[in-house]
């Protein structure tokens, strides 16, 4: 079952628009000899939220890392807005890719908050001014400028996240790649999570075991198993076959965990 | 905040003119007073007794009171072991004889063992003001003003922000150990000092696997945001001139002691 | 869960009775120290740039975070005391001897602003003592002994164990020669008194270390620099 919302048709209707994320074939295999992906292709549109589901050690994570770059492919193409990601092309592409780690212990590396938030853009080679302004706009949108200047070993999970997805923001990139990140939140700070990424008007890859989220908020809905993908299609779909999910060791959400949007 | 962090910081949050002071004035202002301080004669009473007043004055301006002060100056107590054997050593008149053993300590000994400790309290009274009243980030941005390599500047703020992180691992993995460590009543427990050497050994490699492992993943989290081997850091306000010349101030006053006293 | 890491904190602070608070060693000889110190940092960091470079600063920062760690790991001797390591030769053993200083100077450095653990004047002695003799002394030490073992693990890790201790005692030497000098203790009583206490330090420290090196060696051989490949390191997910 391979259905696609994002069709070819899509892409005719405008020639010069690129996809904003375009795998290809991907394989990747581990230093020590883990075949992660093995030939992977996904295709996600400017704008478009989009959920990674699958069992533990189907990929998601390995598939994150290579969009900007950090693990290279063995075979296959990663392409960001059309450009394909090489060499040359992966500092660029990084600044269009903005990843969030699945914990925000490695994420926040900076001795405060606002110097890690600051991190992206300064890094990027921005003017002192515009990385200030980026930073605090980033800070505020997760609701967490008054904690600018504490040290990360100071706030709790949710808040670590949050200024782990501030981070992201403040890159200014317009796809953000996020593993787990409503791991281990509690139930108010996972709220906040999924309004704050639900008004985000950028073009979001979600790799997440919270099939609730996925139901609020993503539309599209990837199943990976194995390091390919075994479905994609509307949220909805996905989730109501229980013998896919089933068989790729998901649990379907109970009934009133359903959008009926 | 984690109760390792509790341990570990020891700024103490107050509201005073030292706590707002810019740590750009504050460390050189501390570390060249406590050079001063070091240099004091064998026997310098007068200089010592000047030095002392920055302390009190400290100690009421930072509003933590001499109390405070006091008790942070008994780290170094360990350490007079090292100095005593000079009373002893140093030929002089005899001022006392211990009993029992019979050792001799000369009068020009007991001046310099009180020396010593003296001007070493005095130091370690003036950087307890300085912990006290700064926080650690505020001291490391402080380096990068003295032209300390930007690589290592960036080392030991990662160095800070990973104390807690691979700290709390430590607890936690010697909270494990010490919850296993029973012991049965007429029970010789606990191995030999060999074995629980090899246990300690054990927990340190385990630590290095998840530390080098950990130290790839932010790793590629710079990588991530643009890192490509050139550390940058946001550049600061320059320091106001009134606490440039505070800080000044401080040293001169120092200084001034101990030239003053050489001069007399 | 407080008494357990106030315990910690405790250990590490007391430390081996080697860092000279301020004021033990006179001005001439602290300067000369932080003199010294410069230097030597001067050249592991251009060294480390050239060799670890980009990963240079997560590697260190994140390496200075496990030494300050492993400090802590105590394990009870007699009597309540308890022993635990310094951790200079085998930051060196993992590392090489240039990385290992830095990170070494940021643990020393560390304890002593964060614990007033060894003075500031004095700073450049103790990293001296404490953070880069022992990484030089320990390497050195285990760089000799290496090639004559023919990888038999046995004596490779008794050999690892005395080049730890070795470079516990000649911190200890160092340290005496530097109170003496400054008149603050007189030799003939501080040299044996701290070669004689960090005689019975070092086999802790020797122990620890070769039961460090001997968990990795089992358990992640592949993280040990001679068999670490340059590339395999990239992006651990
Ligand atoms: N650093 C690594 N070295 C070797 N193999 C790895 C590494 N990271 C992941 N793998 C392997 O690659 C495969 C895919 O892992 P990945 O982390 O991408 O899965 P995932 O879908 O994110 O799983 P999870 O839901 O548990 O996060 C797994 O078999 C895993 O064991
Ligand atoms: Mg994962």
């Amino acid at each position: 079952m391979t259905l696609r919302p994002s069709s070819d048709g899509a892409q005719a209707a405008h020639p010069v628009a690129h996809p904003a994320v375009e795998v290809e074939g991907l394989h990747f295999t581990y230093p020590d000899g883990t075949a992660s992906l093995r030939g992977m292709s996904l295709s996600v549109q400017p704008g478009e939220k989009v959920a990674l589901v699958g069992p533990n050690g189907a990929g998601k994570s390995t598939l994150l890392l290579t969009l900007n770059g950090i693990l290279r492919a063995q075979r296959g193409a990663v392409r960001v807005f059309g450009q394909t990601l090489d060499d040359s092309t992966v500092r660029a592409i990084r600044a269009q890719v903005g990843l969030l780690f699945s914990n925000p212990d490695d994420q926040l590396f900076s001795p405060t908050v606002f110097e890690d938030v600051a991190f992206g853009p300064l890094h990027m080679g921005l003017p002192r001014d515009e990385v200030l302004a980026r930073s605090r706009e980033a800070l505020a949108a997760v609701g967490m400028l008054e904690f600018a200047e504490r040290p990360p070993h100071r706030l709790s999970l949710g808040q670590k996240k949050r200024v782990a997805i501030a981070t992201v923001l403040s890159m200014g990139t317009p796809i953000l790649a996020l593993d787990e990140p409503s791991a281990n939140l509690d139930p108010m700070s996972r709220r906040e999570l999924i309004a704050l990424l639900a008004r985000l008007p950028l073009t979001i890859l979600v790799a997440t075991h919270d099939l609730a989220l996925v139901a609020d908020i993503l539309p599209r809905s990837v199943l990976l198993a194995e390091g390919s993908v075994v479905a994609d299609a509307p949220t909805m779909h996905v989730l109501n076959d229980s013998a896919l999910l089933g068989a790729h060791g998901l649990e379907p959400l109970s009934a009133h965990g359903h959008p009926h949007a | 905040m984690t109760a390792f962090a509790a341990v570990v910081e020891r700024y103490a949050a107050r509201e005073s003119v030292l706590h707002r002071a810019d740590a750009r004035a504050k460390v050189p202002a501390v570390f060249l007073t406590v050079l001063a301080v070091t240099s004091t004669r064998e026997g310098d009473w007068l200089a010592l007794a000047l030095l002392v007043i920055p302390v009190v004055v400290g100690a009421y301006a930072s509003k933590l009171g001499p109390w405070f002060v006091l008790r942070r100056t008994f780290l170094a107590l360990p350490f007079v072991l090292a100095v005593l054997p000079l009373a002893f050593t140093r030929p002089g008149e005899t001022v006392l004889t211990l009993p029992v053993v019979g050792w001799t300590a000369s009068d020009d000994g007991l001046t310099a063992v009180a020396t010593i400790l003296a001007r070493s309290w005095i130091a370690v009274a003036i950087t307890a003001l300085l912990v006290s009243t700064t926080t650690v980030v505020e001291i490391l941005r402080a380096l990068r003003t003295f032209r300390v390599p930007r690589l290592l500047v960036a080392t030991i703020f990662f160095a800070y922000r990973y104390f807690f992180v691979i700290g709390e691992e430590a607890v936690r993995m010697l909270r494990a150990r010490d919850s296993r460590s029973a012991s049965i009543p007429g029970h010789r427990a606990g191995g030999t000092l060999r074995w629980r050497a090899r246990v300690a050994g054990y927990m340190v490699g385990s630590l290095f696997v998840r530390s080098l492992d950990r130290s790839e993943r932010v790793y590629a989290a710079m990588q991530a945001r643009g890192y490509a081997g050139e550390p940058q850091f946001l550049d600061h306000a320059p320091l106001p001139v009134r606490q440039g010349v505070g800080a000044a101030l401080v040293v001169a006053y120092a200084v001034a002691v101990q030239v003053g006293t050489r001069l007399a | 869960m407080m008494s357990i890491t106030q315990a910690a904190i405790q250990v590490t602070s007391d430390g081996p009775g080697m860092h000279i608070p301020d004021g033990f060693v006179s001005a001439p000889v602290a300067a000369a120290g932080w003199v010294a110190m410069v230097g030597i940092l001067a050249v592991a960091v251009r060294v480390t740039n050239r060799e670890l470079n980009e990963k240079a600063v997560p590697l260190m920062g994140v390496m200075a975070a496990f030494i300050f760690a492993a400090q802590m790991m105590n394990f009870p001797v007699a009597g309540g005391t308890s022993g635990h390591m310094l951790g200079g030769a085998l930051a060196a053993i993992l590392l090489g001897p240039w990385a290992a200083m830095i990170v070494m100077t940021a643990v020393v450095g560390f304890k002593s602003v964060l614990f007033q653990d060894g003075g500031i004047a004095a700073l450049g002695l103790n990293v001296l003592n404490m953070g880069m003799l022992t990484a030089l002394v320990g390497y050195a030490s285990y760089r000799t002994a290496e090639p004559l073992l023919r990888g038999n693990r046995t004596a490779l890790l008794a050999s690892v164990s005395v080049a730890a201790w070795i470079s516990v005692e000649v911190a200890a030497v160092s340290t005496s020669l530097q109170l003496a000098v400054s008149g603050s203790s007189p030799l003939d009583v501080v040299l044996p008194a701290m070669v004689g206490v960090h005689a019975l330090i070092g086999v802790g420290e020797g122990l620890i270390t070769a039961a460090a090196l001997g968990f990795i060696m089992t358990t992640r051989a592949d993280l040990l620099p001679q068999r670490r490949p340059a590339s395999s390191s990239t992006g651990r997910g």
